[in-house]
């Protein structure tokens, strides 16, 4: 077995390479509590989540469309009244409509028959 | 619940993310892997255990400042660490000598005429005698000459850290080895292994 005097510099030197990279020099427990301590010293803090807020329901969505609760309460008065006055028919509402010439009809002819297509003016 | 560090490891890179998301077990480990690592490389530049410390939590305490900012994919993180222990170890040898116009080494110079303090250097202390050797190589061997030999980095990675290409960091090493074996052969009588049968 080689002793170190037998050894060649260039050998001697690697030994000692090898041994310095299998026992590289340890620092103490203070230099690693400085270290640490920096370190959760300088952590940037969790970023808190800002709390979302709580889900709308649809009419509340709907009523905030339609420009607030009032609008929609007007709208709804309204619509109220529309049907009122359009099933009752009430008295002054006829005699208005009748006298700016829109007069009360039981029927109403949508779709005329074909009889006035079949005269003999048109035919010829 | 802590993590387990040895089972699944995560990359320096993966938990330096973890550590700017404020994960407090991250900081733990990053400081438990790199600051030894740190250390001992300021420690094979400076060859002064208080410098080295200083040198070491610089290093590191800019790391924790640019971890927010750090940019995945581009470097390794020892890779950057090494550097920035490199360049400030440089520094600070540049400060001491302009303080004390001598050579680091003195202090770890062997006694030569007192033979049982040189006994105890053979046996127990060779690292001592390198460490000695290494602090008479110019600074840009001695980086090049820890990072391969000791730190056993490969050339590329030494060549990005001193930011030279891989030929300079081979010629750098093999002086710096070169001088090295030098340096030793001739402390072997000083350190006694002439006569050492």
């Amino acid at each position: 077995m080689k002793t170190q005097s037998d050894m060649t510099p260039e050998a001697e030197l690697d030994a000692l390479l090898t041994q310095a990279r299998a026992d590289p020099p340890l620092p103490d427990d203070a230099f690693m509590a400085r270290v640490l301590a920096d370190a959760q010293a300088l952590q940037p803090r969790p970023q808190l989540r800002p709390a979302r807020p709580a889900r709308r329901g649809f009419w509340a969505r709907l009523a905030a469309t339609l420009g607030g609760a009032i609008a929609v309460a007007g709208l709804g008065t309204a619509a109220m009244a529309g049907l009122v006055i359009g099933y009752v028919q009430p008295e002054p509402m006829v005699s208005f409509a009748g006298s700016i010439g829109f007069g009360v009809s039981e029927s109403l002819d949508l779709l005329p028959g074909f009889d006035a297509l079949l005269s003999e003016d048109i035919l010829q | 619940m802590p993590r387990d560090d040895t089972a699944a490891p995560l990359s320096d890179e993966a938990l330096l993310v973890l550590y700017a998301n404020g994960d407090p077990e991250a900081a733990r480990l990053l400081t438990r892997r790199l600051a030894p690592r740190a250390f001992a490389h300021a420690l094979r530049m400076l060859a002064d255990r208080a410098e080295a410390e200083d040198v070491a939590q610089e290093a590191l305490l800019r790391l924790w400042r640019i971890a927010p900012d750090w940019r995945q994919g581009e470097a390794q993180v020892t890779t950057w660490l090494y550097r920035v222990v490199g360049n400030l170890a440089t520094d600070r040898l540049r400060a001491i000598r302009r303080r004390r116009a001598e050579p680091l080494d003195d202090a770890a110079e062997p006694a030569s005429d007192q033979p049982a303090v040189v006994q105890v250097m053979i046996e127990v202390d060779r690292m001592a005698a390198l460490q000695a050797a290494l602090a008479e190589l110019p600074d840009r061997q001695r980086q090049a000459v820890v990072l391969r030999h000791i730190e056993g980095l490969a050339n590329p990675e030494i060549a990005t850290i001193m930011a030279i290409g891989v030929e300079a960091v081979e010629s750098l090493t093999a002086r710096g080895k070169r001088a090295l074996a030098a340096l030793l052969a001739g402390r072997r009588k000083d350190l006694g292994y002439e006569d050492a049968e």
